[in-house]
């Protein structure tokens, strides 16, 4: 029998063999252990913050058709809310890419969605309410990163003090609790060398680079700063202390911190090179508006370095999110208050050099490319009590195409106008990676009668 | 018998490199990319027992087919020695996958054969995940050909009767696999997986998962020693 061949699958190149060497990703920023898409996604899904007075004011998964071959391309097709508010924040999909594990902040509950059994309507598979109590008083669980058939969980804070002393979580796939790794503080190092003034144990993001056997940590601030009403931190200047000024270089396969790192202002996002020669990781710190290079020296130790102002740093444009390209040459920068994004030329990692910027809308956050890098996301929410408000607070998830000099708008989706809520963190689905034909009725007419005729 | 190996082994890379370079090309853009087992390790593995492995989750138990043909439950493979678990299939062709798992064992045998500590305490597992092909006869044909033939260390080359003993293994072990088709929709005798090696200890718990990024004798070989050195403290 002939089966008819549906075009993305042969746009779609599935890395899904043996190897999942850094070699293969859709988002650039993506766990190297992950399967990968090479082509095109067929879907973004955005897990967003519920807003009181908007629609059912919950929390939700939301379904973006990012297809251009769908008659519904550019539209919401699927909204899967959670029944409740949550502080929904980051999300992480696991090494299969069957499921995707999303977090709550403020309550500490992870949402994992079923992505696998229709990639165009997500189901919630398990909801994971003890995370605090598991992991022995994590709170705030962020970064969910893919290791091999587990998931390390970055948390922001604790259950003692609600500050920014934390650790990362690590669980199975099918969601058991397996180990609590803290960061490393100057009352307990845990065998680590502080190598500058502070170990403040405060956590953030995290990162691998597998040739090298090296995982990083970077810092943020606790639940009670992320949680609090931003102006009203602004003001407070005991609040302003409890911000990380700290990175962690861990020895991977042994989950043992090694060396404490100076980087002042709250580093947030990580981003580490691809090619195994690479040996250095960026990350941008959002108080002090710096991109910072993390990167082993021709000794083998791991230092931190300052290499390029974020705009006018005086102006605190407060860099949020980073996304690396395949081709380590550039890094996409979203500057959130200023509502900007800018692309580094990265070719000299100690050099970097600002060739491009344009603002996206009144507030952005994450950025999430395609692997080829022509097809680049943005969304607009920080945090629900740190968004902008009024006409200043747009919610939108957009896409725009990259042409290697600058950015094309090619559609939005108004997060307030679909009653949605604030669009945080985007990742990419494809029928593909499941061995699933897209549905023919989902493709527009041409493409529908092209299926039809093979 | 070791000629006959060696030349195996050695054929098996030249064909995995071949594939690498060329069979993949409409799956992967970069897959001449060889993982790090296939080379030195590009770092020091921890030294054994400075470090925990943390139980990950109970090891999943089946029906399977020894390459006599008789019928076992995989758990009378595991408890009396630490086990390391791989799912494979022989017709696999990427350099980064079954071939890889094939060569790093072959490699770790003749460790865990000459090891003071490890020898007679180590089975290796390598069980097919399509039964279609690999039948008792085919994975008794590979054993033949990677074993060492030392009696200190067990390599078993199982398959299962079909997918009704199949499916429930490695569903157990999130093992995923996609058949993968030609244009024309003939089924290619491929599989897309993402793969994975399992480290077992006696009380049937997986204690490690390996990818190809940190697939290594060296890493393996570590990792059982501190195993081995966590049950002699117990």
């Amino acid at each position: 029998m002939k089966l008819p061949r549906l075009a993305q699958t042969m746009l779609i190149a599935i890395a899904m063999f043996g190897f999942t060497l850094p070699s293969y990703a859709d988002e650039t920023c993506m766990s190297p252990y992950m399967a990968k898409i090479a082509g095109q996604e067929d879907y973004v899904y955005v897990w967003t913050l519920g807003v009181e007075g908007v629609g059912d004011e919950q929390d939700k998964l939301v379904t973006i058709d990012a297809n251009p071959s769908s008659n519904t391309y550019g539209k919401v097709v699927n909204t899967l809310s959670v029944g409740g508010r949550n502080e929904a924040h980051h999300s992480g999909l696991s090494d299969d890419r069957r499921f995707l594990w999303a977090g709550g902040l403020d309550t500490s509950k992870i949402f994992v969605f079923d992505l696998a059994t229709d990639p165009r309507e997500p189901k919630l598979h398990k909801v994971i309410t003890d995370f605090v109590d598991a992991t022995g008083g994590l709170v705030g669980p962020h970064t969910f990163y893919a290791l091999e058939g587990r998931m390390m969980i970055t948390a922001l804070s604790n259950n003692a003090d609600h500050g920014g002393r934390t650790g990362m979580a690590e669980y199975s796939n099918d969601g058991s609790y397996i180990a609590t790794h803290w960061i490393p503080t100057d009352a307990d190092l845990r065998g680590a060398e502080k190598s500058g003034k502070i170990a403040d144990g405060y956590g953030y993001d995290v990162r691998v680079k597998a040739d090298r056997n090296i995982m990083l940590t970077s810092s943020f601030t606790g639940w009670s700063n992320y949680m609090m009403d931003f102006g009203q931190m602004l003001q407070d200047s005991a609040a302003m202390q409890r911000f990380g000024n700290t990175m962690v270089v861990w020895d991977m396969h042994s989950r043992k911190p090694l060396k404490v790192l100076d980087v002042p202002g709250a580093p947030l996002e990580i981003r580490c090179a691809w090619d195994p020669d690479h040996r250095y990781c960026f990350t941008s710190a959002a108080l002090t508006s710096q991109l910072w290079l993390i990167y082993e020296d021709d000794a083998g130790e791991w230092q931190a370095k300052a290499v390029a102002d974020i705009g006018v740093p005086a102006d605190i444009p407060l860099p949020v999110d980073i996304s690396i390209t395949a081709d380590d040459t550039g890094l996409w920068v979203d500057t959130f208050l200023d509502g900007k994004a800018r692309y580094f030329d990265i070719s000299d990692p100690f050099a970097p050099k600002q060739v491009y910027e344009t603002v996206i809308g009144s507030q952005i956050n994450m950025v999430s490319q395609s692997w080829d890098g022509k097809r680049v996301y943005f969304s607009s929410s920080l945090l629900g009590n740190w968004d902008k408000t009024g006409d200043a607070d747009e919610q939108f998830v957009k896409l725009y195409h990259w042409n290697g000099e600058k950015l094309e708008h090619k559609w939005t989706v108004d997060f307030y106008e679909e009653q949605l809520g604030r669009a945080h963190q985007m990742r990419f689905g494809a029928y593909a990676m499941y061995g699933m034909k897209r549905p023919v009725d989902t493709l527009n007419v041409a493409q529908s009668t092209v299926e039809q005729q093979q | 018998m070791k000629t006959n190996v060696i030349q195996t082994v050695t054929l098996l890379f030249a064909m995995v490199v071949f594939s690498s370079a060329y069979g993949h090309s409409a799956h992967s853009t970069r897959s001449e990319v060889l993982a790090p087992g296939w080379g030195i390790l590009n770092f020091e593995a921890p030294k054994p027992g400075t470090y925990q492995l943390p139980p990950i989750k109970a090891a999943a138990d089946g029906v399977v087919l020894r390459d006599d043909y008789s019928a076992a439950r995989l758990s009378d493979f595991m408890g009396d020695r630490l086990v390391l678990l791989s799912f494979i299939y022989t017709r696999c062709k990427d350099a980064n996958g079954c071939p890889l798992v094939n060569a790093v064992f072959y490699k770790l045998q003749d460790r865990i054969s000459d090891s003071k500590t490890l020898a007679n305490k180590v089975r290796m597992i390598s069980m097919s995940f399509d039964p279609e092909y690999d039948t008792p006869k085919v994975t008794k044909h590979l054993g033949e050909e990677l074993r060492n033939g030392r009696k200190n260390v067990e390599w078993e080359f199982l398959t299962t009767s079909g997918q009704n003993d199949l499916q429930p293994i490695l569903d157990d072990y999130g093992q995923f696999t996609i058949r993968e088709y030609d244009e024309s929709g003939n089924y290619t005798g491929d599989f897309a997986h993402l793969l994975r090696v399992f480290l077992i200890d006696e009380n049937l718990r997986i204690r490690n998962i390996y990818s190809a990024s940190f697939l290594h004798p060296d890493i393996l070989y570590n990792d059982l020693e501190t195993l081995l050195l966590e049950s002699s403290v117990n």
